[in-house]
């Protein structure tokens, strides 16, 4: 019984990425960050200062686009579905895992900066690593349980590896490669997604 | 094991059926959900998924509001409180009958 109950609760969760929408905008986000990345030497710094955290804002727009597309395109097709607000205790819960990943991921990446002899950037390199980690963690959770998110957190921690390996000197290049794969990898598993939902869902016509 | 038999008698009738479960599984674990998305997860027909709506209705575990999105009408449904409750003690007398009997 409970496990029936927790599937149909998983699903009720899952239901928010059923369309792909979110890893579109999300996909469309990091291309976003490795564009400025690339161009963070071309622009003064000036604007790139106001530029690269003013694009962390994008994300609370981003879930104000995905709901209204979600009007236009998943409401008419399989039904509108609100889910249910956490309780306060899951909020915080929820919130202080946020704050400790948060917390040691900063410290590691304090740590690796720290200790990088100068003229070395073998431990700068690592900041990427753990930050392919932190994506891969926040993609796992977003996912609710869904195969294809997975896959995704394990692209982003591969990609992290791979490029710290390849020990690519220009670190603005390392890091927009990472944005784009990680930024290419969503907006596939995205397109594909809303492509497959589109062709199984043709838009109801009727009132309902 | 008897005891376990006649407490099953007291289960309440009006979520003691698959199609009304259903739709009170579902919007127990979301906040509000409207008529198309029910219809298609629990797969039943317009018909009867309408009449058991109203069902749980009368017995006020569920509101209805009807709206509109844009100019089709739109039927969202939630749980009431009383209607929380009353899965919740369900899920409890169930669970309660099949540990005794398994």
């Amino acid at each position: 019984v409970d496990d029936d109950f927790q599937r149909a609760a998983q699903r009720t969760r899952q239901y928010f990425n059923v369309d792909g929408l979110v890893e579109l905008a999300f996909g469309c986000l990091f291309v976003t960050w490795a564009l400025l990345t690339v161009l963070s030497n071309k622009i003064p710094s000036a604007i790139h200062s106001v530029l690269n955290p003013a694009s962390i804002l994008l994300v609370p727009i981003l879930f104000i686009v995905i709901g209204a597309v979600k009007k236009r395109i998943t409401y008419p097709r399989t039904g509108y579905l609100m889910p249910r607000n956490p309780p306060n205790a899951a909020k915080i819960r929820a919130f202080l895992l946020v704050v400790s990943i948060s917390a040691v991921g900063g410290l590691t990446a304090w740590f690796l900066l720290k200790s990088a002899p100068s003229g070395h950037e073998s431990n700068v390199d690592w900041v990427l690593f753990v930050l392919s980690v932190f994506f891969a963690l926040i993609l796992a959770f977003m996912g609710q349980g869904l195969p294809r998110f997975y896959w995704l957190a394990g692209l982003s921690i591969i990609a992290g590896a791979v490029i710290v390996m390849l020990q690519i000197p220009d670190w603005r290049f390392r890091n927009a490669l990472f944005y784009t794969i990680l930024g290419g990898g969503l907006l596939v598993s995205g397109g594909w997604t809303l492509w497959t939902y589109l062709r199984q869902n043709p838009r109801h016509q009727e009132a309902v | 094991m008897g005891t376990a038999i006649q407490e099953m008698g007291n289960v309440d009738r009006i979520l003691h059926s698959p199609a009304r479960l259903m739709v009170v599984t579902i919007l127990y674990t979301a906040e509000s959900a409207d008529f198309l998305y029910l219809q298609r997860e629990t797969g039943l027909t317009k018909g009867n998924l309408s009449s058991n709506l109203s069902k749980l209705e009368e017995s006020n575990y569920l509101e209805i509001e009807k709206t509109y999105r844009g100019k089709i009408p739109l039927t969202v449904c939630r749980l009431t409180a009383k209607g929380r409750v009353a899965f919740q003690e369900y899920r409890v007398r169930l669970q309660q009958f099949l540990r005794s009997t398994g």
